[in-house]
């Protein structure tokens, strides 16, 4: 079984086509770092002196700098600009917080107890109030917010392009090649041979996402000079000048716990994109095809949902459950969410990943059926 | 050990690949022929486990082959008409993973694989990329990726094709020297492949077994139906069209021709000894019988 999955690793990783793409990928990605290259400045010791409860008069500076145009305009350093936009942020974050509960329970005494609404506005104010209001402070995590965008944008790109370059040959190339006569008569050929490209998949998906996540920490800890603000609360998560992503999220994460989650489910949403290609592989015996379904079912949802902003209910319910969300992670945690399973409210999160699970290990049982039952009559 | 064809048929939409065939092989080489579209590489892929029958079944001592699954294959070695290949790997590197693929442990597939590669005189050349390979060393390395489970059922399609004349000479020696103790099943447009090694002979066509024996008796039939004859140019159509000829060789003296015929098709006509070249014309090449 090891020499099998080595042989099928090996087949997936000798080929230049991953090389190439894996090398221009990171091309791209040294462009994408370069071209918010102001933005990687450590401002922690600017931030030093602010990480207490900001008062009104932190906020009337803050404002007589916005209204001079010398000292703010669009020379104003990206990490300066943040730090004035962190401090002028606190108020209305905690005015959000307290809007958030109010309206929550406004809602709780419209809602009939006992039914769905009830239950999930009930637990929408439970993880508020697990949270707490925000603490006031201005906190700087920029090297963790910057790392965690990347994952959310660029991760997604990266590992969608090294899955699909990489699996969609798995069954393909062999139907194409006819090697699958040589693998079907063979002893193993329609048991463990499958398991071992399943592995394999596994772990090359696996690879190529800590590869992608330890360049990324590396690159992030370089241009920064540390990873300071692992232990700052989520909400407070937010690049310079940027709004805070997190800032109505139910979840009291912190930076670093949250960072784990991200990897944890980008990792789990990779894989499974993986295992997807991987049984559309064993569907087609053109490597072209499989490329083009499995890169349709990966992108399609997020141009229409995302890009398009298509709000018909249909693309919202694909996007909703789709690996490019799941391999982004941002949406399932920044706001809440339920899905009613029996009149009980089940949060986003732990939908998705059992739904994923479900559909993950569905398609496994069907590429093992598929290529079991595979004729070479051609 | 037996392999038997049980009354196997298979359809391909409307079209019957395969129809009612039946036979029996036992330990010793088998020469498959027919034409091209006979199903014989239909039947070989049925025989090798990747291609279900829509009817019938096929025993191994007794035992349905689908029953037995990975216990049939472990025993089973096949080297189809086209025979796929990982370009990018070497012949070393593709014989272990084949290997591997067989159930081999590591050490024992190691020692296997050099003996194949000397075997089909690829030693020299274990470590260059398969793409590098010319169609004769593909072939080669197919017909090792077979032998190397020492295999009790072997199945060859169409072995020798792009193999050069010494090639094949080494291939039939290899044959001769394995197939004491198990059953090779081989198809092949090249008669001689089969003429001096395979113990009987499966004439096919239109997916039908037509005979199955061995070859001396089959030859036997033909005894008194082979004829050479000297003739000249204008004779030579004529003759075509009432008598199945086969070799045409020219001479100066006048074109020196091979005739199939119950009767002296020629006055100057003298009886040959039959040979497989003559069988395959008798049999697969009906119309002009009559």
């Amino acid at each position: 079984m090891m020499d099998l999955l080595k042989h099928e690793l090996f087949k997936i990783i000798s080929r230049k086509s991953v090389l190439i793409v894996a090398v221009l990928l990171l091309l791209t990605y040294g462009l994408f770092i370069a071209s918010r290259s102001d933005h990687y400045h450590n401002a922690s010791q600017e931030y030093k002196p602010y990480e207490r409860v900001i008062t009104e008069a932190d906020r009337e500076m803050v404002l007589k700098v916005f209204e001079d145009e010398e000292r703010y305009n669009k020379d104003t350093p990206p990490s300066e600009r943040g730090l004035l936009q962190d401090i002028w942020d606190i108020q209305s974050m905690q005015a959000g917080y307290e809007r958030q509960l109010e309206e929550i329970r406004a809602q709780l005494d419209r809602s009939v107890l006992g039914s769905y609404e009830y239950k999930q506005h009930a637990l929408h104010e439970q993880l508020l109030l697990e949270k707490g209001p925000p603490s006031g402070q201005v906190y700087y995590n920029k090297p963790w917010a910057y790392m965690i965008d990347m994952i959310d944008q660029f991760g997604v790109a990266f590992m969608g392009a090294m899955i699909l370059i990489g699996l969609a040959s798995l069954y393909s190339e062999e139907y194409s090649t006819g090697m699958d006569s040589l693998l079907l008569s063979s002893r193993k050929g329609k048991g463990k041979l499958i398991t071992a490209k399943c592995c394999a998949a596994i772990i090359y998906t696996s690879s190529c996402c800590f590869l992608f996540a330890l360049i990324n920490i590396v690159v992030h800890a370089l241009l920064f000079g540390n990873l300071d603000g692992a232990n700052t609360p989520l909400y407070s998560l937010s690049k310079y000048g940027d709004s805070h992503p997190f800032g109505t999220s139910p979840y009291s994460l912190m930076v670093g716990q949250y960072y784990a989650i991200q990897l944890g489910v980008h990792l789990v949403g990779s894989v499974a994109f993986g295992l997807a290609v991987m049984f559309i592989s064993s569907l087609s015996a053109s490597s072209f095809v499989t490329l083009f379904v499995s890169g349709c079912i990966l992108g399609v949802p997020y141009l229409l949902n995302d890009l398009f902003n298509m709000q018909i209910q249909v693309i919202e319910w694909l996007s909703f459950y789709s690996y490019s969300q799941l391999m982004r992670v941002t949406r399932l945690f920044n706001y809440f969410q339920t899905v009613n399973l029996g009149n009980i409210p089940v949060l986003y999160p732990v939908a998705a990943l059992s739904v994923i699970t479900v559909v993950t290990g569905l398609l496994v049982w069907g590429t093992r059926l598929v290529f079991r039952k595979h004729q070479v009559s051609a | 050990m037996k392999l038997t064809i049980q009354d196997i048929s298979k359809q391909y939409k409307d079209k019957w690949a395969i129809s009612h065939f039946s036979a029996e092989l036992n330990n010793g080489v088998y020469g498959l022929l027919g034409p091209n579209g006979a199903g014989k590489t239909t039947l070989m892929r049925m025989l090798a486990d990747i291609l279900q029958p829509t009817a019938g079944n096929i025993l191994l001592d007794g035992e349905d082959i689908r029953t037995m699954g990975d216990g049939y294959r472990d025993l089973l070695g096949y080297l189809p008409q086209h025979c796929g290949f990982y370009k990018q790997f070497t012949a070393h590197r593709f014989l272990m993973y084949i290997a591997s693929l067989k159930g081999q442990e590591k050490k024992y597939a190691l020692a296997k694989v050099d003996e194949m590669l000397h075997l089909v005189g690829l030693a020299d050349h274990a470590n260059r990329k398969i793409k590098s390979f010319s169609g004769g060393m593909r072939r080669r390395l197919g017909i090792a990726q077979a032998l190397l489970n020492d295999p009790k059922v072997l199945i060859l399609d169409e072995p020798t094709a792009g193999l050069d004349p010494k090639e094949r000479i080494r291939f039939r020696n290899i044959l001769s020297e394995l197939s004491g103790d198990r059953i090779v099943l081989l198809s092949t447009h090249i008669v001689s492949d089969i003429e001096y090694v395979a113990k009987e002979v499966l004439l096919m066509n239109e997916g039908q077994l037509l005979k199955q024996d061995r070859l001396v008796t089959l030859l036997e039939q033909l005894k008194g139906m082979v004829w050479k004859a000297m003739i000249d140019e204008s004779q030579l159509s004529s003759l075509k069209r009432h008598y199945k000829v086969g070799n045409i060789l020219r001479q100066p003296s006048g074109i020196e021709v091979r005739i199939l015929s119950k009767e002296q098709p020629l006055p100057s006509a003298r009886t040959e000894t039959p040979g497989l070249e003559d069988l395959y014309l008798y049999y697969f090449n009906e119309e002009l019988a009559e």
